[in-house]
C-alpha cells in the first residue's frame, strides 16, 4: 500500500473490468491519483492481402478505447475514485512501459484471462515473461488481477 | 560570330553530303534488285492445347540452308506472318523449310511447307507464292519450369508463414524470374521463364485501376460518417430488440460489402457494434461474427464485392450484370440462411439481452454518429449511384469495370475539392496494388512454363472431361484452400486453370466454372477466422475489445455455415447453372 500513482490497462474485458475495480479501490485506499490506460495497437493488420493503413484502423480503435475508457472512468466513480483515461497507440507492453515513466507511476495493473486447459499444456506463459520484462525497464510494481 | 557561321556551314555541307550519298546507295539498291520469287507464309503457333503461344522464333529453311530473317516471331496471339525473297524461279520447286523455337517448349524441328500457291505478279515483276503453316508445340519440362514452380511455391509459404510482407515476398519472386530470365535465360533458353514485355502484359491494369478507384471512393465517403449512421439506424429500426438487430446488422453488412470493400465496412461497423453489445450487455462476439459472415457473403454477390471476383471478372470478361445474373440470387439464399442459423446459434446470448430505455439509447447513438458532412454525403452518394449505373451498361458500352469506377473516382474528387495528394497518399493502399501487380507476374512465370497447364491437364484428367465433376472440384477445392490460404494467390492461380477447363469441358461455355471458382474462393473464406480479411478484422478489433476469439472458438461457429452455404452454392450450380 501507499501508492502516489496507479496506471492499469484495460480493454473492454471482464477481467479488466476486475482489474479497474481493483486499481479503484488501491487508489481509494491508499489515495492515489489512477490512470486508464487503452493501448491502441492495429498489428492484427500486419500481413493482410488487402491492407488497411494502421491510422485507419487506430481511428477506429480510438473509437472503440474511448468508450472502453468512460465505462472504467465510470466504473471508477462507482468506487470514490476520479480516474483519468489515456489512449495511445502502440503495442500495450511498450505504450505501458512509456506512461508508466512519464506519470512516475508506483503501481501497474493488468487483467489477465485464465489460460484454457491446452493453453496451458500447448503454449508457454509468455505474460509472466513481459511482467518480468516491463518490472525490470520500469523499476515498478505489476499487479496481475484474474 | 564569323567563325560560328563557318561552322554552321560545314556542319550543313557535310550531313547534306551523307544525305546525298545516302540517297544515290538507296536508289542504287533499289536498282539492282532484281524481280524475285516472295514467299509469304502465314499461320499461328499453338499449345498442344490450342492456346497462341508469343514470341516463338520462327525459322526458314531452303533446300537444306538456313536464311536469315529479321526478328521473324509470333504475335501475342500466336500468329504469325513471314516473308521471304528468293532468287526468281526458286520456287515453287525449292525445298521450304521451318522451324518455331519458343523457351519452355519443344522446338517444332523442321517441317516442311505444304502447297505452295502462286498468287500474282507484283508491279515489280516479283512473283508472288502464298503457303500456310501451322504449329502445335509440345511442352517441355525445362530449368525455368522448375525455377517458376519454386518460386510460385516460395511466394505462397512465405505469405502464408507469414516470413516476410506478402508484397515483398510477390516483389521478390517477380524480380527472382526476370532476373533468371536475364541472366542465365540470354545464355540458355531452358533458363528462360517470362520476358519483360511478357511480365507487363501479364499484369491486368483493369483489376488495379478497378481497386484503386474504389480506395478512392470508399475514401471519400469513409469522411461521410454514413458507415456508422447506417448501424446507429439499424438499431433504431430494430428499437432494441436484439433479434431483429442481429437479422438488420446482417443485411445491411452484406449489402454494403456487395458495393464497397468488406474490411472499410467491417473496420466502421464495429465500434458501433460493440457499444450497442455492451449496452445491451450481450457479448459483442454474437453480433460481431455474424456481420463478418454476411460481409463475405455481400462481398460475394457482385463484380466489385471481392477481390477474387474482381479479377475473375477482368480475367474472363465477365460483366458486372453477369455476376448479378448468376451470384446474387444464391448469396441472397445463403444470406437468408445465414441469418436464420446466426439467430439460433446465438439464441442464448440475444436471450440475455438488458434491454434498458431504448429511447434514450437511441437518442445518445443520433448524437454520437451523425452524418458528418452531409453535402460530401450527397455528392459521394450521386457518384456512387452512377458508377454502379455505369457498372450495369457496361458490358454494353464494352466498357472495362475500372473505366467506370476511375471516372466515378476523378468526378468525386473534382466535386467534394478533397484534396488529391492527401487522397492518393492516404486512402489508397499502395502496396496491396503493387501486391497484386507482382502476384500476376510470378503466377504468369508459372504459366508461360507450363506449370498451370499441368495442373489444368490434371483436374480436367480427374473430372474425366464431366462438368459436373469439375464444378464440384473447383468450388470445394477453391473453398477448403480459401479458409486456409490466402484466397487471392489461389484466385490469381487458379485463372488460367478455369480458362482452359471452360474451353474444353463440354457444357462449361456458359461460363459456370467460373462462379464456382468465385463462389468457393469467396465463400470458402467464411470458415475460419483467417479465411478472409474482414474475419481478421473482426477478431482483431474485437480482441482489442476486450474480447478475444480463438480459432478454434471460430471455427466452430462459421465453419459449419460455411460448408452448408457450399453446398447450397453446389445445388444452385448443378440445378441453375448447367
Amino acid at each position: 500500500m501507499g501508492y502516489k500513482k496507479i496506471v492499469c490497462a484495460v480493454t473492454g474485458s471482464e477481467v479488466s473490468e476486475r482489474a479497474a475495480r481493483e486499481a479503484a479501490f488501491l487508489a481509494r485506499e491508499s489515495g492515489a491519483s489512477l490512470i486508464f490506460l487503452y493501448a491502441v495497437d492495429a498489428s492484427f493488420l500486419q500481413g493482410m492481402t488487402v491492407e488497411l493503413r494502421p491510422e485507419f484502423a487506430e481511428k477506429s480503435l480510438e473509437h472503440m478505447g474511448g468508450h472502453i475508457l468512460e465505462r472504467m472512468e465510470e466504473l471508477a466513480k462507482k468506487e470514490g475514485v476520479r480516474a483519468r483515461g489515456v489512449l495511445k497507440r502502440g503495442r500495450l507492453m511498450e505504450v505501458l512501459r512509456e506512461l508508466a515513466l512519464e506519470e512516475g507511476a508506483d503501481l501497474l495493473v493488468l487483467g489477465r484471462e485464465e489460460p484454457s486447459f491446452f493453453e496451458k499444456v500447448l503454449f508457454r506463459d509468455e505474460v509472466e515473461d513481459h511482467v518480468k520484462e516491463l518490472k525490470k525497464r520500469t523499476g515498478v510494481e505489476v499487479m496481475l488481477v484474474k | 560570330m564569323m567563325r560560328d557561321a563557318g561552322r554552321v556551314g560545314c556542319v550543313f555541307a557535310l550531313l547534306g553530303a551523307v544525305l546525298v550519298t545516302a540517297c544515290w546507295a538507296g536508289v542504287e539498291k533499289v536498282a539492282s534488285q532484281s524481280p524475285s520469287d516472295v514467299l509469304v507464309v502465314n499461320g499461328s503457333v499453338r499449345t498442344a492445347q490450342g492456346k497462341g503461344i508469343g514470341d516463338a522464333q520462327i525459322s526458314v529453311f531452303v533446300d537444306g540452308k538456313k536464311l536469315e530473317l529479321e526478328e521473324a516471331r509470333s504475335s501475342n496471339q500466336g500468329t504469325y506472318q513471314v516473308e521471304i525473297r528468293l532468287p526468281q524461279g526458286s520456287l515453287p520447286g525449292a525445298r521450304v523449310e521451318m522451324e518455331v523455337q519458343r523457351p519452355s517448349f519443344k522446338p517444332s524441328g523442321a517441317v516442311p511447307l505444304g502447297r505452295i500457291f502462286e498468287e500474282q505478279i507484283d508491279q515489280a515483276g516479283n512473283r508472288v507464292y502464298l503457303a500456310h503453316q501451322s504449329f502445335r508445340l509440345e511442352r517441355a519440362v525445362s530449368p525455368a519450369f522448375w525455377i517458376a514452380a519454386g518460386v510460385l511455391l516460395a511466394v505462397y509459404g512465405l505469405i502464408a508463414l507469414e516470413v516476410m510482407h506478402r508484397t515483398l515476398a510477390a516483389l521478390l519472386g517477380a524480380s527472382v524470374l526476370l532476373f533468371v530470365t536475364y541472366t542465365a535465360g540470354t545464355f540458355y533458353p531452358g533458363y528462360a521463364i517470362l520476358s519483360f514485355e511478357e511480365a507487363i502484359r501479364a499484369i491486368d491494369m483493369n483489376v488495379i485501376f478497378l481497386l484503386m478507384a474504389m480506395m478512392i471512393i470508399v475514401g471519400v465517403l469513409k469522411r461521410t460518417g454514413v458507415f456508422q449512421w447506417i448501424a446507429y439506424k439499424s438499431f433504431q429500426v430494430a428499437r432494441g430488440n436484439v433479434y431483429v438487430l442481429a437479422a438488420v446488422l446482417m443485411f445491411v453488412t452484406a449489402f454494403t460489402s456487395a458495393f464497397l470493400d468488406n474490411v472499410t465496412t467491417m473496420l466502421l461497423i464495429i465500434p458501433v457494434t460493440v457499444e450497442v453489445c455492451v449496452t445491451l450487455k450481450i457479448n459483442p462476439v454474437s453480433l460481431l461474427l455474424p456481420e463478418a459472415f454476411a460481409s463475405n457473403l455481400g462481398g460475394t454477390a457482385t463484380l466489385i464485392g471481392d477481390p477474387p471476383n474482381i479479377m475473375i471478372g477482368s480475367y474472363a470478361k465477365l460483366s458486372f450484370m453477369d455476376f448479378v445474373a448468376n451470384l446474387t440470387v444464391i448469396c441472397s439464399i445463403c444470406l437468408a440462411f445465414s441469418i436464420l442459423y446466426c439467430l439460433a446459434w446465438y439464441r442464448k446470448e440475444y436471450a440475455k439481452a438488458q434491454v434498458g430505455d431504448v429511447g434514450a439509447m437511441i437518442q445518445r447513438l443520433r448524437e454520437e454518429y451523425q452524418i458528418t458532412d452531409r453535402k460530401l454525403l450527397t455528392q459521394g452518394g450521386v457518384i456512387l449511384g452512377t458508377t454502379i449505373l455505369l457498372f450495369i451498361i457496361h458490358g454494353a458500352l464494352h466498357m472495362e469495370p475500372s473505366i467506370a469506377a476511375m471516372i466515378g473516382a476523378s468526378v468525386l474528387l473534382v466535386v467534394s475539392r478533397v484534396n488529391i495528394v492527401e487522397m492518393l497518399e492516404h486512402e489508397i493502399e499502395w502496396p496491396t496494388l503493387i501486391f497484386f501487380m507482382m502476384l500476376f507476374v510470378v503466377v504468369a512465370g508459372a504459366e508461360h512454363t507450363g506449370l498451370i497447364q499441368m495442373i489444368a491437364d490434371w483436374v480436367k484428367e480427374v473430372s474425366g472431361g464431366s462438368l459436373v465433376m469439375a464444378i464440384v472440384m473447383i468450388l470445394w477445392v477453391s473453398a477448403i484452400l480459401s479458409a486456409i490460404v490466402d484466397n487471392i494467390p489461389f484466385t490469381a492461380t487458379m485463372l488460367p486453370i478455369v480458362a482452359y477447363l471452360t474451353g474444353v469441358i463440354p457444357g462449361a461455355e456458359g461460363g459456370v466454372l467460373w462462379w464456382a471458382l468465385a463462389l468457393g474462393a469467396c465463400l470458402g473464406g467464411n470458415g475460419t477466422m483467417i479465411g478472409a480479411s474482414a474475419n481478421v478484422v473482426t477478431v482483431g478489433m474485437a480482441e482489442r475489445a476486450g474480447y478475444p476469439i480463438s480459432f478454434m472458438e471460430y471455427a466452430k461457429v462459421a465453419f459449419l455455415p460455411m460448408v452448408v452455404t457450399i453446398v447450397l452454392s453446389m445445388g444452385w450450380l448443378l440445378l441453375v447453372e448447367i
